[in-house]
């Protein structure tokens, strides 16, 4: 009597097996359309792509395991919640992602150095001492990730360039503190995050070994 | 990206591709990309870098139970299938109201057809009537699928608390509560029954009335609590205009815990993380 509804479940499984299956073969501005029209199972192809990167993203910047873990899972529920103010025409859904996640990363950093701030009644210099050293968490990533074409590619930007980029990146860093933790106008630091982003993305798009 | 000067948008958009832009400015760019489709052509490119940087990150591997974590956060809850099959069994059983209304809905139609047929010309006179004999026939309609629904839920629960050996209990409202309500609801007592019955392979259902019927921007959440004062979501789930639902309730995969609390908040539509809005209903529930 029992074996009826474990045959029915049976059942389930192999058409939800099948339906990922389907899913596996969308693309992601299809998946996130279905995301929008409350497709959970969407939702779940698009964790199984993208959990790594938001993962690795918020780990490596925060250096806490749990934390890291936290903001994945609010990033994927802002996921479910903000896929219908994606626009397919207005760019690729890996961008518009990426920088959702990237965006709830450096609040959660800058809200840490908040805290820190507060519950200490340090000066900002003292508090940044007392967090993860900013600079050593770019050179953590340098050294973990060499080979990495975003890491090569940022090798070849100006040294002045490649650190405005990686402060604000790497670290959160406002334009406005990078002015200021580097003593140069913050007109310039617009200009060197600017031409930084573009020589990046004219080096990405080059084969490998011709870089300019 | 031309060696033209740039304006006070185009300058800050490399800075917002990278999430470093203060507040304030960081609403100044998004209010013009909302009119403007050159700033996000501009932009396209810019996060186009900014999301090649992502792969730059030390690779680290989200622990497997996030995925469930994630996935149950967003899982409706569901009506089980027993009960959909308790629901489908009484609605057969009292398929002759059900009869007679669509019989009345049907004659209901019928007299507006052939009153549309009868209009020799579509005076204004007329076209009203027609319009106001529709709107009855759906209002009818309406009420008609309202209390059917409403006596197969009554009776999916008597028939669930008819169970022998079901054990029930009782979920409290929380005092002083701040419930967001949607305009046209009734405000009464909430209350709950968490029941589970070992005859029916341990299905637990858990049965909500008196709740008030939320906004469009906020549903119930249910939660379980472990031991150790962490919640774990069940699912989401809306009340009918009566306040009354009865949804299946599926344990957390991957928690092993034993859960002591089961309670009901009010959360953004869509679910929370944890419970973050106002926790209506909660009760002990013992569950090894």
């Amino acid at each position: 009597m029992r074996r009826i509804p474990f045959m029915r479940e049976q059942s389930i499984v192999s058409q939800r097996a099948r339906t990922r299956m389907g899913l596996s073969l969308l693309s992601d501005t299809d998946l996130i359309l279905r995301v929008a029209d409350g497709d959970s199972q969407a939702l779940e192809e698009l964790y199984s792509r993208y959990s790594q990167p938001v993962f690795s993203m918020a780990y490596s910047t925060l250096r806490d395991y749990a934390l890291a873990e936290d903001v994945t899972q609010e990033v994927f529920v802002s996921l479910w919640t903000r896929a219908s103010r994606f626009d397919p025409e207005r760019g690729i859904f890996r961008h518009w992602f990426l920088h959702l996640a990237h965006n709830r990363v450096i609040d959660e950093l800058r809200r840490r150095k908040r805290n820190a701030l507060r519950s200490a009644d340090k000066t900002p210099e003292e508090a940044a001492l007392g967090l993860e050293a900013p600079g050593n968490t770019a050179d953590q990533a340098v050294n973990a990730v060499l080979y990495s074409a975003a890491v090569r590619a940022l090798g070849t930007l100006p040294a002045e360039q490649r650190e405005a980029v990686m402060m604000a990146y790497l670290e959160g860093a406002t334009q406005q503190e990078i002015s200021k933790r580097t003593g140069v106008p913050l007109g310039t630091v617009k200009t060197r995050l600017r031409l930084g982003l573009i020589k990046l993305r004219q080096m990405m798009s080059q084969p490998a070994g011709e870089e300019a | 990206m031309s060696g033209e000067p740039l304006d006070a948008i185009e300058a800050l958009l490399p800075a917002y591709a990278l999430s470093a832009l203060e507040e304030e400015d960081r609403d100044l760019v998004e209010r013009a990309l909302e009119h403007d489709p050159r700033y996000r052509e501009l932009l396209a490119d810019y996060l186009e870098s900014a999301a090649q940087l992502a792969s730059m990150h030390q690779p680290a591997v989200p622990p497997a139970s996030l995925k469930s974590r994630i996935m149950d956060a967003h899982r409706p809850l569901a009506v089980s299938a027993s009960v959909s099959e308790t629901m489908a069994m009484l609605s057969r059983q009292h398929s002759r109201p059900k009869r007679t209304r669509t019989t009345f809905t049907i004659a209901a139609a019928a007299a507006l057809v052939l009153a549309v047929l009868g209009l020799g010309s579509f005076s204004w006179m007329q076209h009203q009537q027609m319009q106001e004999l529709r709107a009855e026939v759906g209002t009818l309609a309406a009420d008609a699928t309202e209390m059917e629904q409403r006596v197969l839920a009554q009776q999916a629960l008597t028939y669930w608390v008819a169970q022998p050996d079901v054990q029930a209990i009782r979920i409290d409202p929380v005092a002083n509560h701040a419930i967001p309500t949607a305009a046209s609801a009734p405000v009464s007592a909430p209350r709950g029954l968490f029941m589970r019955s070992q005859e029916r392979d341990d299905e637990r259902v858990m049965v909500v009335m008196g709740m008030t019927p939320l906004p469009r921007h906020n549903s119930y959440q249910a939660w379980l609590w472990d031991t150790f004062g962490e919640a774990y979501s069940l699912g989401v789930f809306e009340v009918d205009d009566n306040g009354y639902a009865l949804v299946s309730v599926d344990y957390p995969k991957n928690v092993a815990r034993p859960f002591s609390l089961l309670s009901v908040s009010v959360e953004p539509v869509g679910g929370s993380v944890r419970p973050s809005g106002s926790t209506v209903l909660m009760g002990p529930v013992h569950i090894e």
